[in-house]
C-alpha cells in the first residue's frame, strides 16, 4: 500500500525571504494531492523538500513515522518528475527508464524485463532506442514518469507535470495520469498553478500562498466554501461588486438588491463568477451590454449598470439564440456568489434574490420604497 | 533558428550572387588552407623520398617528436582534469568569485605566449622568485623539460575549461538531481550523467587543447634553451632547421606536425559520424 507523508512545522528562508512559513500537512496513503498556488507561493520548494533536493531550516518530514530528513535523497525512494523532465539527453529512452535500476545493480535481464513492461504501460514501446530530443513533449513527460516509477517509489512527486505542454496533450495526459494512479495507487503529490488541472486530477487540493497553506480540501469543498478571499479568487475568475449589507440584505447599488447573506450590517464586496450571471434581453432592463467577445464555445459579455461593471460568460450558442449584441438593454440575474464583509475574515455564500421566498423580498422592497418616500418627504 | 533563416535566404538567392559567394568561400579555403598544406608536402618531397626519410630519421628530429608527444601527454590530461573540475564546480554551486574565476581561466588567451614564457623565467629561473630554492634542491625548471611542460599547460589551460563551463552552465543541474532521486551515488552521477552530457564539448576542448599543445612555439621557446636533441619540440626543431637553411629537412619535420593535425581531424570526423544520431539529438536539445 501507499506511504503516508507527514509534514510538520516546515520553515525555509532564502536569505531574508521566507519561502515556507510553517507548513503542516498530511498526505494519506495512496492519495493524489495537488499543491496549488501562484508562482512564488512555495509549492515547488515544499515538493523539493519532500524529495530531499532542498533542506528545511526547521520542521519534520516523515514517511510512515520514519524520519525522511535523516535520509539523503537517493535513499528516500521518491520518484520525482521534473517540470522540464530532466531526461538524460545522452541516453536512449530505454536506458533512461532503466537508470534507477542500473545504479542499484539490478541484473541486466531483470532491468530489460522491467523497462519493457514500463514502456508498455506508458505506451512508448516503439520508442525504446530514441533519444529524448527526438520525442515530443508528451512523450518525454511519459518517459520521465516511467523512469520515476521504475524504482517503485514510495512516493511520487511531480513538479508542474503538464506545464510545458499544449492544451490537447495536456488534457489527454491528465486523464491518463488519473487512470494510472488508480491502477498503482502510489501516494502522489503534484504541483500546479492551474486550478482546472488541480480540480480535475486531485483527490484533495492544497491551496498555498506566500509560504503558507490557505486551505486544503476536496475540489468541491474548496469551491463551495473557500476559506478566504485569496482562495476564492484563485479558484476562478470573479466579478467584484462593492456593496452595502443592511439587516442581512446585500445591496450593490441604491435599489439593486442582490440577495441575502449572514453578515452584519456594514460595507463589503460581492464576488460573482462570470457563469453565475444570467443575461436575457429586456427592453426595460437596467443593464446594458458594453461588448461581446466570442472565444470558441463560450462568449464573454461585458455588462454595465451605471457605475457597476461585470462580466458574464455564456455559451456562444445561447448568445446567438438570444441575439445579444453591444448597446442592448438586458436584465441580469445573479444565481450565486460570495459576500466578503470588510469586517469579516471569511466570505459567506450569497443567497440570490431569485432563490428568496417571494413574500420576503416583497417585504424588503416595500420597506425600501417606504424608506425612499420617507427620505423624499 | 538564425542559421535556418539565413540558409533559407541563401537558397532564395537569384542570379550570379550564389556562385559568386560559393566561389569566394572556396577560393579563400584554397588560398589559405589547401595551398600552404600542399607547399609543405611538395617542399618536403622535393629532394625525393630518400631525402625525406633521411630527414625524419635524424636523431634530433626524432627526439623533438618524442618530446612534443611527451609534453602533450602531460599537459592535455592535466588541463582536461582542471577543466572538468572547474566547470563542474561552477555549474553546480553558486559562490562569490565565480565570475572572477571564469575571467582568470581565460587569462592565458589574452596574454602573449612570449610573456607567459618570461613569466615562468621570472618565477623559476636562476634569479627568479623560486630559483634559489629550486637550485638548492637540484631541480631545473627553466631551460629544461619541466619548464616546457609548465609553459604548455599555461598556454593551453583555457581550451577545455572554457568549452565546458559555458556548456555545463547552459545544461543546468536538473539531470543530476534526477539521477540522485533515482538512487545514484555521487560517483555514479558524475560518471554516468555529468561527464557524458558534456562529452562532445569535452572532445572538442581536448582536440583544441592538444593541437595547441603540439603546435605551441612562443612560450615554449622562451623556456626551452633550444638544445637540439634535448629541449627542442617539433615546432622549435622546424624553426631551427629553417634558420639553418635546411629547407627540405625543415619541411619534412613540418609534415609530421601537419600529419598530426590531419589525423586529429579525421578522428574527430569519424567519431562524429559514428555517433551521428546522438549528436544530432543532443545538438537539437542544446539549441531548442
Amino acid at each position: 500500500m501507499g506511504t503516508r507523508i507527514e509534514i510538520a512545522g516546515l520553515h525555509k528562508a532564502f536569505g531574508a525571504q521566507a519561502v515556507l512559513a510553517g507548513i503542516d500537512l498530511t498526505v494519506q496513503p495512496g492519495e493524489l494531492m495537488a499543491l496549488l498556488g501562484p508562482s512564488g507561493s512555495g509549492k515547488t520548494t515544499l515538493l523539493r523538500m519532500i524529495a530531499g533536493l532542498e533542506r528545511p531550516d526547521r520542521g519534520a518530514v516523515r514517511f510512515d513515522d520514519e524520519d525522511a530528513l535523516a535520509r539523503p535523497p537517493r535513499e528516500r525512494g521518491v520518484g520525482f518528475v521534473f517540470q522540464h523532465y530532466a531526461l538524460f539527453r545522452h541516453m536512449t529512452v530505454a536506458r533512461n527508464i532503466g537508470f534507477g535500476l542500473a545504479v542499484r545493480k539490478v541484473p541486466r535481464a531483470r532491468i530489460a524485463e522491467k523497462v519493457a513492461a514500463l514502456m508498455k504501460r506508458v505506451q512508448l514501446e516503439f520508442l525504446a532506442e530514441r533519444y529524448p530530443a527526438q520525442l515530443s513533449g508528451g512523450q518525454r513527460q511519459r518517459v520521465a514518469l516511467a523512469r520515476a516509477l521504475a524504482i517503485e517509489p514510495r512516493v511520487l512527486l511531480l513538479d508542474e507535470p503538464f506545464g510545458a505542454l499544449d492544451a490537447v496533450v495536456r488534457r489527454d495526459l491528465r486523464r491518463w495520469l488519473r487512470r494510472l494512479h488508480r491502477e498503482i495507487s502510489v501516494t502522489t503529490v503534484f504541483v500546479t498553478h492551474d486550478q482546472e488541472e488541480a480540480f480535475e486530477l486531485a483527490d484533495r487540493v492544497v491551496v498555498m500562498n506566500a509560504g503558507r497553506i490557505c486551505q486544503s480540501g476536496t475540489p468541491m469543498q474548496l469551491y463551495r466554501a473557500p476559506a478566504d478571499q485569496f482562495v476564492y479568487r484563485f479558484l476562478g475568475e470573479a466579478n467584484a461588486l462593492p456593496c452595502r449589507i443592511e439587516n442581512g440584505f446585500v445591496i450593490a447599488e441604491p435599489g439593486l438588491v442582490l440577495g441575502r447573506a449572514e453578515v452584519r450590517t456594514g460595507s463589503g464586496t460581492v464576488y460573482v463568477r462570470p457563469h453565475q450571471l444570467a443575461v436575457r434581453p429586456d427592453a426595460h432592463g437596467a443593464w446594458r451590454i458594453a461588448e461581446v467577445t466570442a472565444s470558441g464555445p463560450m462568449s464573454r459579455i461585458a455588462l454595465a449598470r451605471g457605475a457597476l461593471a461585470a462580466e458574464a460568460v455564456l455559451p456562444t450558442e445561447r448568445v446567438v439564440a438570444l441575439g445579444l449584441g453591444p448597446d442592448m438593454a438586458v436584465e441580469v440575474e445573479i444565481t450565486g456568489g460570495m459576500v466578503m464583509a470588510d469586517a469579516a475574515a471569511a466570505p459567506v455564500p450569497l443567497v440570490p434574490v431569485s432563490r428568496l421566498a417571494r413574500p420576503h423580498l416583497a417585504d424588503q422592497e416595500a420597506e425600501q420604497r417606504a424608506d425612499q418616500r420617507a427620505d423624499q418627504g | 533558428m538564425a542559421a535556418e533563416s539565413s540558409a533559407a535566404a541563401f537558397a532564395s538567392l537569384r542570379g550570379p550572387a550564389r556562385p559568386l559567394l560559393i566561389g569566394t568561400a572556396l577560393g579563400f579555403v584554397a588560398l589559405f588552407l589547401v595551398l600552404p598544406l600542399g607547399v609543405i608536402f611538395a617542399e618536403a618531397f622535393s629532394l625525393g623520398l630518400r631525402a625525406y626519410a633521411a630527414a625524419l630519421a635524424d636523431p634530433d628530429v626524432r627526439a623533438a617528436l618524442l618530446l612534443t608527444i611527451f609534453i602533450a601527454l602531460v599537459a592535455v590530461p592535466l588541463n582536461t582534469f582542471f577543466g572538468v573540475a572547474a566547470s563542474w564546480c561552477l555549474a553546480r554551486f553558486r559562490f562569490r568569485g565565480g565570475a572572477l574565476i571564469v575571467t582568470l581561466i581565460e587569462l592565458p588567451f589574452s596574454v602573449s605566449p612570449v610573456v607567459a614564457g618570461l613569466l615562468l623565467v621570472l618565477l623559476f629561473g636562476r634569479f627568479g622568485l623560486l630559483g634559489a630554492f629550486l637550485e638548492a634542491h637540484g631541480v631545473r625548471v627553466i631551460f629544461a623539460v619541466p619548464g616546457m611542460v609548465l609553459a604548455t599547460i599555461f598556454v593551453t589551460f583555457p581550451f577545455v575549461a572554457r568549452e565546458l563551463i559555458s556548456l555545463a552552465q547552459a545544461q543546468g543541474n536538473e539531470e543530476e538531481e534526477a539521477a540522485v532521486t533515482l538512487g545514484a551515488s555521487f560517483l555514479q552521477t558524475f560518471l554516468q550523467v555529468s561527464l557524458p552530457k558534456l562529452r562532445w564539448g569535452l572532445l572538442y576542448g581536448v582536440l583544441l587543447c592538444n593541437a595547441r599543445a603540439i603546435g605551441e612555439f612562443g612560450a615554449v621557446s622562451v623556456v626551452s634553451g633550444e638544445v637540439p636533441g634535448q629541449t627542442n619540440t617539433l615546432p622549435l626543431e622546424v624553426h631551427a632547421l629553417y634558420s639553418g637553411y635546411e629547407m627540405q629537412a625543415a619541411f619534412a619535420a613540418a609534415t609530421l606536425l601537419a600529419g598530426i593535425a590531419i589525423v586529429t581531424l579525421v578522428l574527430k570526423a569519424a567519431l562524429e559520424s559514428r555517433h551521428r544520431d546522438e549528436l544530432r539529438a543532443t545538438r537539437r536539445a542544446r539549441t531548442g
